[in-house]
């Protein structure tokens, strides 16, 4: 699986080196980082258009990997990316703190960044089997309108304290924890069923 | 051990249908594929790696059933060059030596490069920049490069210069000199497979007209040259094909039952091909 995760790092790096800039720059700035975990979880979307371009997916089939091994390496793919993105955001912001640009404190802060990993991981969930099942061509409008919906709805419950460089969701922190438990079933649904899709699409 | 067993596998796309194929390659040997476009030959090839699922027969690769768990091992013996070479386009031999190295246990980096060495391939220049025939080589150089018992080639010698082709021909040549390594290759070059091959598969729209050995075609076939009288005189079951110019016949005969007294000549294996496809027709 590892040369599958590295197909993916060396074709999205190469072919679109604007995601990774894209990416910084929203990490760079405070109201906007958490763009940048959606972004994580969208770019398995491209790696799967450049799979279907340039007929990787059929290679693949012919290599010695298992179905579950392609499935699980789109996954881990998306997971990498949206919590580096994660990761690389609270050192951003404690970098900011420490220099005295913003204050911050993971521990008022981490329900927020809980809630955009868990929106990030729901979209991945949705968006991978329609992409096993019907490829991206198909189904590009749909994952870009619901990848959109999710964003838009996490960003209007939103609400920055810009002067503590924190996320805040007005979510108790039973409802927080409810909201990674199922976003972490559906991980495991979507994975199922995308592995159903990838052999069913074995013509 | 056979390095390919099809026994009576059946395949259907919508109005294609791969009925009852049946087909034998022996270890230490080089088989030919031929067929004209859409016959069958890709969706044989991803039949035996299972990449596409059968209906109905059985398949083995080196002795393991390609349903069963252990065909995943069978994988890492067998070399595989599809019918277009499907590296991402923004990689270059370098990129593909460092996935491929993750990938298959046996991969042999020096190797890898001294077949990118061998064909002249830029090593950093990216795939999508390369000729058709130099991203065939890449593909080539992969599949040799993880010690494969078994080769499977769709087409991969089309878009090679003759130069290129011939330098192909004699590693493949090469490669079948140790006993256990095999060769399945599809072509439509026909005289590029009449060198190398030892047994010669053709499929017509899916159906497996013959699976012989090359030498044995040449004894079964043959060509012979008659006036439209002479011609009435040939049993009916004795010809396979025949080409009329208006003054004389050119039949493809089975040799053993021809009467007396004709001249049969030596059939090529295009000309087998090509009479037994317009019969079929």
């Amino acid at each position: 699986m590892k040369g599958l995760l590295l197909k993916d790092w060396l074709t999205i790096q190469k072919q679109t080196k604007i995601y990774f800039v894209m990416m910084l720059v929203f990490l760079l700035i405070p109201s906007m980082f958490w763009y940048s975990i959606f972004l994580g979880s969208l770019v398995p979307v491209t790696v799967f258009a450049y799979d279907e371009r340039s007929g990787w997916d059929k290679l693949a089939r012919v290599m010695p990997y298992t179905s579950k091994e392609v499935v699980a390496s789109k996954y881990i793919f998306g997971y990498l990316l949206i919590g580096g993105s994660a990761i690389l955001g609270v050192i951003i912001q404690y970098l900011y703190s420490a220099l005295r640009i913003l204050p911050f404190s993971l521990q008022d802060g981490w329900r927020g960044y809980v809630i955009l990993v868990c929106s990030a991981l729901i979209v991945v969930a949705v968006n991978m089997p329609v992409m096993f099942w019907l490829g991206v061509e198909k189904m590009r409008i749909f994952l870009t309108f619901f990848s959109v919906a999710v964003m838009m709805i996490v960003g209007s419950s939103v609400s920055f304290e810009l002067e503590y460089g924190n996320i805040n969701f007005s979510l108790s922190s039973g409802v927080i924890l409810a909201v990674l438990g199922i976003s972490l079933v559906l991980q495991f649904i979507s994975v199922k069923i995308s592995e159903i899709c990838y052999r069913h699409n074995m013509k | 051990m056979y390095a390919i067993e099809m026994n009576h596998v059946k395949k259907t796309y919508g109005a294609f249908a791969m009925n009852d194929l049946n087909l034998v390659l022996p270890m230490g040997c080089i088989m030919g594929l031929v067929g004209e476009n859409g016959a069958g030959k890709t969706t044989a090839i991803e039949l035996l790696m299972h990449a596409v699922k059968k209906e109905e027969g059985d398949i083995k690769i080196l002795g393991v059933d390609n349903e069963s768990t252990d065909f995943l091992q069978v994988k890492e013996e067998v070399g595989v060059v599809l019918d277009e070479p499907y590296f991402p386009e923004v990689l270059n031999a370098v990129n593909v030596n460092s996935i491929m190295k993750r990938t298959y246990k046996n991969w042999k980096e020096e190797e890898f490069f001294a077949y990118v060495e061998k064909f002249h391939i830029d090593k950093k220049k990216k795939f999508k920049d390369y000729s058709k025939g130099m991203k065939m080589k890449l593909s080539i150089a992969a599949a040799l490069s993880h010690n494969p018992k078994l080769l499977i080639l769709d087409e991969a010698t089309s878009g090679l210069d003759p130069i290129a082709r011939e330098e192909l021909l004699d590693l493949f040549n090469e490669f079948t000199r140790e006993e256990d390594h095999s060769v399945l290759i599809s072509s439509h070059i026909i005289s590029d497979l009449e060198k190398i091959c030892d047994y010669v598969a053709f499929l017509h729209r899916g159906t497996l007209k013959f699976c012989e050995e090359k030498d044995m075609l040449h004894e079964i076939y043959g060509i012979l040259h008659v006036g439209m009288k002479e011609a009435e005189d040939i049993p009916k079951e004795a010809v396979i094909g025949v080409r009329d110019n208006g003054y004389s016949r050119e039949m493809l005969v089975k040799r053993d039952l021809m009467p007396k007294g004709f001249e049969v000549e030596r059939a090529g294996i295009e000309d087998i091909i090509l009479y037994m496809a317009k019969e079929g027709a």
